[in-house]
């Protein structure tokens, strides 16, 4: 028998617990869509408080990506390129929020920046109102979405080595340049995933946004909050919303996907 | 059994035939004004709740303690603008008791069980919405006269006094 390379194959049992798996996320889903009213779904998902959720939603979950990136590359790039005392620590920190129950960070956020917070008297002093605003939502959805971005970054950093910037640096190119021309063309589809994850989760986020921006139509109710308070009374439009969300989210993530992979 | 916090929900389920026989009504609960301690807004009445700057905080129209809120309004004439209405009277009460709002409008139940984190501002009977609560038991309960005798249980002086001391009021 000629020699040949072998195919490399997944063995054929690792598709059982796959596939359970696979199902256990997917069929909920359906379970959701089968239930939905499709003769009231486009009144339900098109009245004035819907849209109003809907757009509240995409503008600060927009807003909420932009803070991550801004805030969140910098850290990925120091957590993985630095080395500084207690960094252990500070990663273990930075990525708290992503094991913390939302409300948890309602909390820490509402004692923080709360009007009775750490910080709120200096806000309160500067004229910053950050109760029951829409900024409130945003810091809520910023908190918890940031790890996302951090650790998906991180990684990707730690995975490329620092082979090329260091040749970089050889040939005379001052960190900044090393950062500009060779770090992040190298990560940019690291960002763009991280960036779908925290546009995802800040999208979802529920806990922290009632805990600590309240829920006003137009102002911080987002589309989870108005699902939530559908729910007390309208099972049809809580339905309808929440397929809504997944729908939006879904596409999200499958738009980004598609610009992120190389053609 | 089903006890309910609002007639509304009640005829829902009576509606849908979940409940055997007639539901009776248990209880009743009006509302009060929650303020942080010391009461730093200065609140002293529903009407003064409308004062520009002060930040208050309702339940949702769709919930049972935000109709009795709309309820209260329209008994007063009095046109409140919220900064949050929020879907469980435990958020509004949790907004409260953070000083994250300077008052919101909860069950007098909920004032009574906060204890020291709030101070309770009263709202005259006279503009006071009623909540009335029914219990039944439900049509396919699998313990029919366990759920009746606690029904009547509840409803007895003893299962009064009980409800009493938790603020509600008789039907």
């Amino acid at each position: 028998m000629a020699a040949r390379t072998p195919r490399l194959d997944v063995p054929g049992w690792l598709f059982i617990p796959a596939g359970l798996g696979s199902l256990f996320i997917v069929l909920p889903l359906a379970a959701m869509v089968v239930r939905v009213d499709w003769a009231q779904f486009p009144a339900l998902i098109t009245s004035p408080s819907s849209m109003a959720a809907l757009w509240l939603s995409l503008k600060t979950s927009t807003v909420a990506t932009l803070l991550c990136l801004i805030l969140g590359v910098p850290m990925a790039i120091v957590l993985a390129r630095s080395q500084f005392r207690g960094q252990d620590v500070v990663r273990s920190m930075v990525l708290l929020p992503l094991v913390l129950p939302p409300v948890v960070a309602g909390i820490a956020l509402l004692y923080t920046f709360g009007r009775r917070g750490l910080l709120g008297r200096t806000f309160e002093v500067i004229g910053v109102q950050v109760a029951f605003s829409t900024t409130a939502v945003i810091m809520a959805q910023t908190f918890v979405a940031l790890p996302f971005l951090v650790v998906s970054l991180e990684g990707a950093l730690r995975t490329f080595g620092q082979r090329y910037e260091q040749v970089a640096a050889t040939l005379g190119a001052p960190p900044t340049t090393v950062l500009r021309r060779v770090t992040l063309p190298m990560v940019i589809p690291a960002v763009a995933s991280g960036a779908v994850l925290s546009f995802a989760r800040a999208l979802g986020e529920f806990g922290a946004t009632i805990t600590f921006a309240g829920s006003l139509q137009g102002t911080t109710r987002t589309l989870p909050l108005e699902i939530y308070l559908q729910r007390e009374t309208d099972p049809d439009a809580a339905i309808a919303l929440s397929l809504l969300l997944v729908v939006v989210a879904a596409l999200v993530i499958g738009l980004a996907r598609r610009s992120a992979t190389p053609a | 059994m089903f006890a309910s916090a609002d007639q509304a929900n009640m005829d829902k389920a009576v509606a849908d035939q979940l409940i055997a026989g007639q539901p009776s009504d248990f209880a009743t609960n009006t509302m009060a004004i929650a303020v942080p301690p010391g009461n730093p807004a200065g609140i002293t009445s529903f009407a003064s709740l409308a004062k520009k700057g002060t930040d208050v905080v309702v339940c949702a129209p769709e919930v049972p303690c935000g109709a009795a809120t709309v309820a209260i309004e329209k008994s007063s004439g009095v046109k409140l603008s919220p900064v949050s209405e929020e879907a469980s009277v435990t958020d509004v009460l949790g907004k409260v008791t953070s000083g994250q709002a300077d008052a919101g409008v909860v069950y007098v139940t909920d004032v009574k069980g906060a204890g020291e984190a709030v101070d309770e501002v009263s709202i005259p009977k006279r503009i006071n919405a009623v909540n009335t609560y029914p219990i039944g038991v439900l049509t396919d309960s699998t313990n029919q006269d366990l759920a009746e005798q606690f029904e009547q249980y509840v409803r007895s002086p003893q299962g009064q006094q009980v409800l009493a001391g938790a603020g509600f009021g008789t039907p």
